[in-house]
């Protein structure tokens, strides 16, 4: 072990994505994995305790998407890094199966919650935009995912949303799915009233949710 | 008094005869009429008779015309992609350097691309309703065409990484939105609008905004007024509680709100501007009842009237698929509510 104690080496990481600052990160990922700090570890304690606290600066109306931005590159040039070196453990906190619902072609709200799942640890499948129904369900079903996250920025295809979760109703897959919603028209009234199990204002509160759900269905299936 | 007059009396400070009533309506109107956003690009005729028949059946103060976003973008490289229900879009960004700034071509609005024939359709809604009515046209803000051009995350990385190069395409576009703005003045517009929904408080913190939006459209605001616009209009796309006194510097006469509080906002910037909105486009006007639009409009008028300075509108455009029965609530209540007892535009 190094001359450091391992939470150093977490905290470098995650300050330095918090400071936006890539080659630094690059850096501090180097160092954790010259010292025998476990890359995983590294990656959940440090690259993702950075982004996450960014997330609630974010919220707190402190950083913005500029910020954000700076600080998922700096997190995405560490896991370059490190990533090479895990061991295939396949752990995360679950799958979710993301996209912009068909006919509409919005997505850096979309986008911007992708780096968060991704970030808080979650596997994330990202359909793109102008996605069908069918597809969500189809996907959900082939890779096992936990949470299906839709997204739209239009009263035009905001019903796509109800359609995904009548497809999903429809199948036998609904009870271990949970369906989150969000998008410039959606409001947590019209989350419920289609049968979704989640609403998230932003970004960095999808994620929050998201574990939430997750949480709930390991509790309920205990 | 005219529409027309009623709107440019709240601009002017005065009381009119009962408070404005303005739409977003190009969704709307269009599905009325049974035409698709495509259709608004072939069949003008059309399009302008839809926008006529709002007034005419629905009691609005003033048309829109296309509302086309990315014309001036078009005309700097932009490649569109049209769709049958949604606006214009550009997927990808066209200028990755410096080099793609300074090769940006000189453009004239008048004469190239898609422009003419939007001008064209701003020139025939003038006709149809003539000095009675307003016509409000769209023009582009630099920093929205900036985004669109750079691609909207390149963009705000440049903002951050590269301060000097997002300066420079914002240098370079805002001749080109300026004359767009100017040239919908001489094809007949009354009224200006603009907004900038990627520089809102959820996106840019307030000195981003302070440094990379503000001047660049208080300039380009205060080019359209001297090219004699009756009003500019600004619409507010998202949270902006933090910069609306920057904004309501930027030669702007009308602030279309979208989440505000109206008599907070009013009791701050009615010296300033003129308060437009902020009816919920969603949750009320289209999945609402007849009786709780008018109910919401009721608590718009019962805010925002007093005193003047005030129009009633949705907070967004008005979605595609409300019911007509809707929007005829919302004009109930401001013919019922809004009739101000002695308006200095009464005769």
């Amino acid at each position: 072990m190094a001359d450091k104690e391992q939470a150093e080496y977490f905290k470098e990481l995650s300050d330095a994505v918090l400071d936006m600052d890539e080659e630094r990160t690059v850096t501090a990922a180097q160092d954790a994995l010259d010292n025998s700090i476990d890359p995983y570890e590294a990656i959940q304690n440090g690259l993702s305790d950075g982004m996450a606290r960014a997330g609630q600066l974010f919220e707190d109306e402190e950083y913005f998407i500029p910020e954000l931005l700076m600080c998922s590159d700096a997190m995405y040039a560490g896991l370059d890094v490190l990533k090479p070196h895990l061991k295939a453990t396949g752990e995360s906190r679950g799958t979710v199966v993301i996209g912009v619902i068909e006919g509409d072609t919005h997505d850096i709200g979309k986008n911007m919650v992708r780096i968060m799942f991704e970030t808080g640890g979650f596997h994330v499948i990202d359909l793109g935009r102008d996605v069908p129904p069918q597809r969500f369900v189809d996907t959900a079903r082939e890779s096992k995912a936990d949470i299906i996250a839709l997204s739209t920025l239009m009263t035009t295809t905001m019903d796509g949303m109800g359609t995904v979760v009548k497809l999903l109703n429809e199948s036998d897959l609904r009870a271990g799915v949970k369906v989150m919603v969000g998008g410039g028209p959606i409001s947590p009234g019209f989350a419920k009233r289609i049968g979704a199990d989640g609403y998230a204002v932003n970004a960095a509160e999808a994620v929050k949710v998201a574990r939430e759900l997750v949480a709930r269905d390991a509790v309920g299936a205990a | 008094m005219t529409s027309l007059e009623r709107i440019l009396a709240v601009c002017a400070g005065k009381i009119p005869d009962r408070v404005p009533f303005l739409l977003a309506s190009r969704e709307f109107s269009s599905r009325q009429a049974g035409m698709s956003l495509l259709d608004c690009y072939t069949q003008p005729e059309r399009y302008i008779d839809s926008q006529v028949r709002l007034v005419d059946e629905f009691g609005l103060d003033g048309v829109y015309d296309i509302w086309c976003t990315p014309a001036v973008d078009e005309l700097l490289g932009a490649t569109l992609e049209f769709s049958s229900s949604d606006s214009a879009s550009i997927p990808n960004g066209s200028v990755s350097c410096l080099d793609d700034v300074k090769r940006l071509p000189k453009v004239d609005p008048r004469r190239e691309g898609r422009a003419p024939y939007l001008l064209d359709v701003v020139r025939r809604l003038k006709k149809a309703v003539g000095d009675s009515v307003a016509v409000i046209a769209w023009a582009s803000s630099p920093f929205r065409t900036a985004s669109m051009l750079r691609g909207v995350t390149d963009f705000y990385r440049d903002l951050k990484r590269d301060p000097a190069f997002a300066h420079a395409l914002l240098n370079a576009v805002h001749g080109p939105c300026t004359a767009y703005g100017k040239a919908l003045v001489e094809a007949g517009a009354d009224i200006v609008c603009s907004s900038n929904p990627g520089a809102n408080m959820q996106c840019i913190s307030r000195p981003y905004y302070e440094e990379f939006s503000h001047p660049y459209t208080r300039e380009m605001f205060g080019a359209i007024r001297q090219q004699g616009a009756k009003a500019v209009m600004f619409h507010t796309c998202g949270k902006w509680d933090d910069r609306l006194d920057l904004v309501v510097k930027e030669n702007i006469d009308i602030v279309h709100c979208d989440r505000v509080d109206i008599a907070g906002f009013k009791a701050k910037y009615s010296g300033s501007a003129v308060l437009m909105g902020n009816l919920r486009a969603v949750e009320v006007l289209l999945q609402g009842t007849e009786e709780s639009v008018g109910r919401a409009a009721r608590e718009c008028l019962a805010q925002g009237k007093e005193g003047g300075r005030y129009i009633l509108s949705a907070d967004c455009s008005v979605p595609r698929d409300t019911p007509a029965g809707n929007v005829r609530a919302m004009g109930a209540a401001v013919r019922d509510s809004g009739r101000y007892d002695r308006g200095d535009g009464e005769k």
